[in-house]
């Protein structure tokens, strides 16, 4: 990790790029993804989700970014009851929530990116009578969430942490924070890795995203895997798509002048 | 790409630090889920019997646990609810209702999670622990009947034994008492076939083996086991004349003989017969009861009700002080419509049918001995005439009348499954009341016709029956014959395809005439033959052949 950091300190003496503004144009994304979270002797959950993301340039040196958000899940717990064919069961139940953020952020494209962001969920759950979100003691459930991310952009590398605290209605504050690096071994491919500690466990993932050329540079792809440690175990692989309107541009400017 | 080589060493490294840390797997109670207790069992005496009490477990769950999901399957479990109080909750398991999943053993599970975060912002959930509740429910198989549930004492015999929960209990075996049955066959769910061994007399619960099942198992019925007796031939006098006698039941347990008539609009009689075991016993004055309109009677398929029907009611009459209970009217009878004539099958299903002044089919009632209740049933038939198998298997019914230019169908109702058919036999019926014997493997149609259980016909009996009886082994039928006036003995253990019925033995004389309008049962050892007409009642027992 002493590297990691090491690494971030050393990217200021670069200057690859030509110097931009933080947000080139204004620009809009349309995304959807789909999971698997699967728990070892626990249940497993099935989530889609889509989200519009836009992005404004705010002078020469600052953004914002607003995002929305609609998730739905589905918990399945078939295996666990062997079987889910008799009248009247409940081998499942779901969720869904809405949630939004913004961000306002100083980018220099050439060194990299400080955010400050808040956002606000809401959640609910069709689970029957015997469930309950613990805090309201009901079927929804309000979250809250401060982050502070850096990001800093170092030839085809970025490294970046943030500092997240989440509010569940009621419940206490949940206080992590998050470390990833991504490479650009084309600058229409990433691949990031990342690490958090929510709830003081260490959760790793890996992502690859990748934004073809013969798509016209506007339609990315991404897959992803995380896995958390500590028992149970929990693992969630996924994929995702993004479409980005009107700006057709390669992966690596998109991140670093455009998202 | 940019200094590419340069790039992947870096990559590398940043791998390698990361990956060094994802050290772990140690327990997290702060996402994990406990219950307790971890398994639970319900337990009903029957199907019909009430819901049993909830059960309540308590799960603990840890600290960072969001929202707690609970599910759940399996028969056994009709729902759930929980009561959050801090990091616990108090779940409450419903079971099913009995009657939902009827007898048998269920099983079922109670899944408790608990979701957290799936990610820094908590847009979703993921799954935290499980924990498991297994729940076992035991609804018990009953014994409700046995029929006949009178036997003779000395002589081993076929019954049969209706219930619930047979197959799901995976029954083994029958006991009368404490004596085993020398053989059972469990033919469905509901119904065992058994033959008991030669009891003395006395009464015997009927109990069922089940090795798995938990507890005791309730039985509702007892085989009464009871003394042969022997009746000398000989004649009972009417208190009132009656221009017609309905039907006579022989009520083996208690040795009396009830005879419903018309006489005075309606007169139920029982002639009490008193003797002891294998001693030719003696007949006492008959006590009565009006019963208006009386139509026809029967027992219930234990002997604790005279079931009797009168035009528009049918009333449940205690068998011995013939004191009539409340009438049940039947729903929907049309005003041109009667009851007509009663039978009791082994599906505890007394099958009523009407009649009407003209020739037309008209709707079957049937009474739940079990609820008591009086229903109109979607069969319907033409003045229909019923005669059933003494143990209740099945009961064949004849329709129509000698006026109607085509035969309608001979109907049929099977008692194992609840349902009636058409048999491969159509006819109209006449004066001569269908006669089955005890197991249903001979009937006789018209006075004439004899078929097989399956409707084969096997041979005929003269044209000169006025009435007409099979010995409970369906080996021998007995008539009465208007050519002879006494009683003729044919044989029926073999088909004759076709053709008349070898008679056996000379033709036997009765002690008195009957009168006309002849009504004859066989006692259930088939050793007394019971003539009623509107003269008087006659008894005569049966030549002793083979």
């Amino acid at each position: 990790m002493q590297l990691l950091l090491a690494s971030v300190a050393l990217l200021a003496g670069d200057s690859v790029l030509a110097q931009t503004r933080a947000v080139e144009q204004a620009n809009y994304t349309l995304g959807g993804s789909a999971s698997d979270n699967r728990t070892t002797n626990s249940a497993s959950i099935d989530t889609m989700r889509i989200h519009l993301r836009g992005t404004l340039p705010v002078g020469d040196y600052f953004g914002a970014a607003v995002q929305a958000g609609y998730t739905d899940s589905t918990v399945r717990t078939r295996k666990l009851l062997n079987g889910g064919t008799s009248t009247g069961s409940r081998i499942s139940c779901g969720f869904d929530g809405t949630d939004a953020d913004v961000a306002l952020f100083a980018r220099r494209p050439t060194l990299g990116r400080i955010a400050v962001s808040y956002g606000a969920g809401r959640m609910s759950s069709d689970c029957g009578p015997g469930s309950r979100f613990l805090e309201g003691r009901n079927d929804k459930l309000r979250t809250d969430h401060y982050r502070i991310d850096a990001e800093a952009y170092w030839r085809d590398f970025s490294f970046a942490a943030a500092l997240i605290t989440t509010k569940l209605d009621n419940g206490p504050k949940l206080e992590s924070t998050e470390l990833g690096a991504s490479w650009y071994p084309l600058d229409s491919l990433r691949v990031r890795v990342s690490g958090n500690d929510l709830y003081d466990r260490k959760t790793y993932g890996i992502e690859l995203e990748h934004q073809p050329e013969f798509l016209g540079d506007s339609l990315g792809m991404s897959l992803g895997y995380t896995s958390t440690d500590g028992e149970p175990r929990m693992r969630t692989i996924g994929i995702g798509f993004a479409y980005h309107f009107g700006t057709q541009v390669p992966l690596k400017i998109r991140d670093r002048q455009y998202r | 790409m940019h200094d590419f080589f340069g790039a992947r060493q870096l990559c590398g490294v940043l791998l390698a630090c990361l990956l060094t840390a994802c050290g772990g797997g140690d327990d997290d109670d702060t996402v994990s889920v406990s219950v307790t207790p971890g398994a639970i069992s319900f337990s009903a005496a029957s199907p019909e019997a009430t819901t049993p009490a909830p059960r309540i477990v308590t799960a603990t769950f840890g600290a960072n646990v969001a929202q707690l999901s609970v599910t759940h399957d399996g028969p056994a479990i009709a729902g759930v609810r929980s009561i959050l109080d801090g990091r616990t909750a108090q779940i409450t398991i419903d079971p099913s209702t009995p009657a939902s999943v009827g007898a048998g053993v269920f099983t079922g599970t109670v899944a408790i999670t608990g979701q957290v975060c799936a990610n820094v912002n908590c847009s979703s959930l993921i799954a935290g622990g499980t924990a498991k509740v297994s729940v076992q429910y035991q609804v018990s198989p009953v014994v409700r009947l046995v029929m006949p549930y009178v036997a003779t004492a000395g002589k081993s015999d076929t019954v049969i034994i209706r219930g619930v929960g047979f197959r799901a209990h995976n029954v083994s075996g029958v006991k009368f008492g404490a004596i085993a049955a020398l053989s059972s066959t469990v033919v469905s769910d509901t119904e065992i076939q058994a033959t008991h061994p030669a009891l003395t007399a006395g009464r015997y619960e009927v109990q069922i083996d089940a090795s798995g099942h938990q507890g005791p198992i309730t039985s509702m019925a007892t085989l009464a086991v009871v003394d042969p007796v022997t009746f000398a031939a000989g004649t009972l006098a009417y208190p009132t004349a009656p221009a017609s006698v309905k039907n006579m039941v022989y009520d083996t347990e208690r040795d009396a003989l009830l005879v419903a008539t018309d006489a005075a609009g309606g007169t139920l009689l029982r002639y009490p017969h008193q003797a002891g075991p294998n001693q030719t016993g003696l007949w006492e004055a008959a006590s009565s009861a009006t019963i208006g309109q009386l139509q026809d009677i029967t027992l219930s398929t234990n002997g604790a009700q005279l079931l009797a029907i009168a035009k528009t009611a049918l009333i449940p009459i205690e068998p011995v002080t013939l004191v009539p209970g409340t009438p049940l009217k039947p729903p929907a009878l049309a005003t041109d419509n009667f009851l007509k004539n009663i039978v009791v099958a082994h599906d505890s299903l007394a099958l009523i049918t009407t009649g009407s002044g003209a020739s037309k089919a008209t709707s079957l009632y049937g009474y739940n001995l079990r609820t008591a209740a009086l229903t109109e049933l979607s069969a319907s038939l033409n003045n229909a005439t019923p005669a059933i198998a003494a143990n209740g298997s099945r009961a064949v019914l004849v329709q129509g009348d000698p006026k109607l230019t085509s035969d309608p169908a001979v109907s049929t109702y099977v008692a194992a499954t609840s349902a009636f058919g058409n048999a491969t036999v159509s006819l109209k019926q006449n004066a001569v009341a269908p006669a089955m014997d005890r197991t249903a493997t001979r009937i006789a149609l018209n006075g004439v016709k004899v078929y097989s259980g399956d409707f084969d016909q096997i041979g005929t009996l003269p044209a000169t029956t006025l009435a007409v009886v099979f010995r409970p082994d369906g080996k021998r039928a007995y008539t009465y014959d208007s050519a002879a006036g006494a009683i003729l003995t044919f044989d029926t253990s073999t088909d004759r395809n076709d053709t008349a019925l070898p008679r056996l033995g000379p033709a036997v004389a009765l002690a008195g005439h009957p009168g006309t309008g002849v009504k004859m049962i066989i006692s259930l050892d088939g050793s007394t033959l019971f003539l009623a007409g509107n003269a008087q009642i006659v008894v005569q027992p049966t030549l002793s052949e083979p």
